[in-house]
């Protein structure tokens, strides 16, 4: 049984996972499946990323000290838990700013049009 | 005879790829957990087991594409890992020279300190089984110290997740490097430096065919060539994937 095609993610989505990452990890610690999940249900399915881009997206914030983990076992499984540390905390409110000011000059261009 | 789980094939990628040992362990364990989920949820929605196995597989995607994703992550966290041209094909160039000049002024220093000691000052190192010690000493300490100098970049490469190809270059490198340098003992005399012709080394006393020098760094890269085969076969064993509960 094959699955559905996942649609594609819009093409200017750079920065995109790292932010919504950060943002959701910003709540609560949380750990790669349920991040996955949460973005695809918060965006209601507009936006997916799957695996092959969530996990190395997180493994990039650890190595560069913006998040990180800690291993606990659930029903038998090792699971990763990943927390913002104070400077993914800075980083966050960086990109959330930038984010801000570049969706508010889209929609200027956009003439008042939903980007 | 059954296929492999998709994170034995991701352990086997990223052992291909030249991940070390504990981010490959970690990468898999995270994403034996995330299909264990995937396959959960499959089975919520009522698919059978093997409908479940099958819709998570694909929701993980092809293990091949996963691991050079994690891969590049563990290369761009590394200077060696984002400029393996000039790490392993540049660099050695230089180092490995200063590192050999080094090594040897590190070993003359310890053997000039230990002359010193009591009855070893009184030993008369002109005489032929001292000299002969002292000559085989100083190609054990050549081959060592270009060995060593092969196993850091082995070691890089291993580290910045670049595979084995890199490793060989620096190998390579390296090996050309042992080919023209010499070390001779003579008698109140040591001399290190660069051979000027190719038969230099015959009048050399004390000096080993310039073949040996070049096969030392050679076998590291051998070393390292046989370590990832054995990583790969790790893998291909791996730990069966845990059942969703």
């Amino acid at each position: 049984m094959m699955a559905p095609m996942k649609p594609p993610n819009p093409i200017f989505m750079n920065g995109v996972p790292e932010l919504l990452v950060l943002r959701l990890l910003s709540r609560r610690a949380m750990y790669g499946y349920e991040i996955v999940k949460e973005i695809h249900l918060q965006t209601q399915q507009a936006l997916s990323f799957g695996e092959g881009c969530i996990y190395p997206c997180l493994h990039a914030l650890e190595g560069e000290g913006l998040v990180r983990s800690r291993r606990e076992k659930v029903e038998g499984r090792s699971r990763h838990y990943y927390q913002l540390t104070p400077a993914g905390k800075k980083r966050l409110a960086t990109m959330a700013a930038e984010w801000e000011r570049t969706t508010t000059a889209i929609a200027a261009v956009m003439g008042g049009q939903h980007v | 005879m059954s296929e492999p789980t998709p994170i034995t094939q991701l352990r086997r990628h990223l052992a291909q790829l030249g991940c070390p040992a504990r981010p490959a362990r970690r990468i898999a364990d995270e994403m034996a957990d995330h299909l264990a989920d995937l396959e959960n949820a499959a089975r919520h929605e009522g698919l059978s087991a093997a409908d479940a196995a099958a819709r998570a597989a694909y929701e993980l995607g092809d293990p091949a594409t996963l691991a050079e994703q994690h891969v590049a992550v563990l290369q761009r966290e590394r200077w060696w890992g984002r400029h393996p041209r000039l790490g392993f094909g540049l660099v050695p160039l230089f180092a490995a020279p200063v590192l050999w000049i080094l090594g040897w002024a590190l070993a003359v220093t310890i053997v000039v300190h230990v002359s010193r000691w009591g009855h070893f000052g009184r030993l008369d190192f002109s005489g032929p089984v001292i000299f002969g010690l002292g000559v085989l000493a100083m190609n054990a300490t050549n081959f060592a110290l270009l060995a060593l100098i092969a196993l850091w970049f082995c070691r890089l490469a291993r580290r910045s997740a670049l595979g084995f190809r890199w490793a060989l270059l620096a190998c390579a490198i390296c090996s050309g490097y042992g080919f023209v340098s010499y070390v001779s003992l003579a008698p109140h005399s040591f001399t290190v430096g660069l051979w000027a012709s190719a038969h230099y080394w015959r009048d050399v006393p004390g000096q080993f065919t310039p073949w040996a020098n070049a096969a030392v760094p050679l076998l590291m890269a051998g070393a390292a060539y046989a370590r990832q085969k054995r990583a790969i076969a790790e893998a291909d064993e791996g730990e069966p994937t845990k059942e969703p509960a």
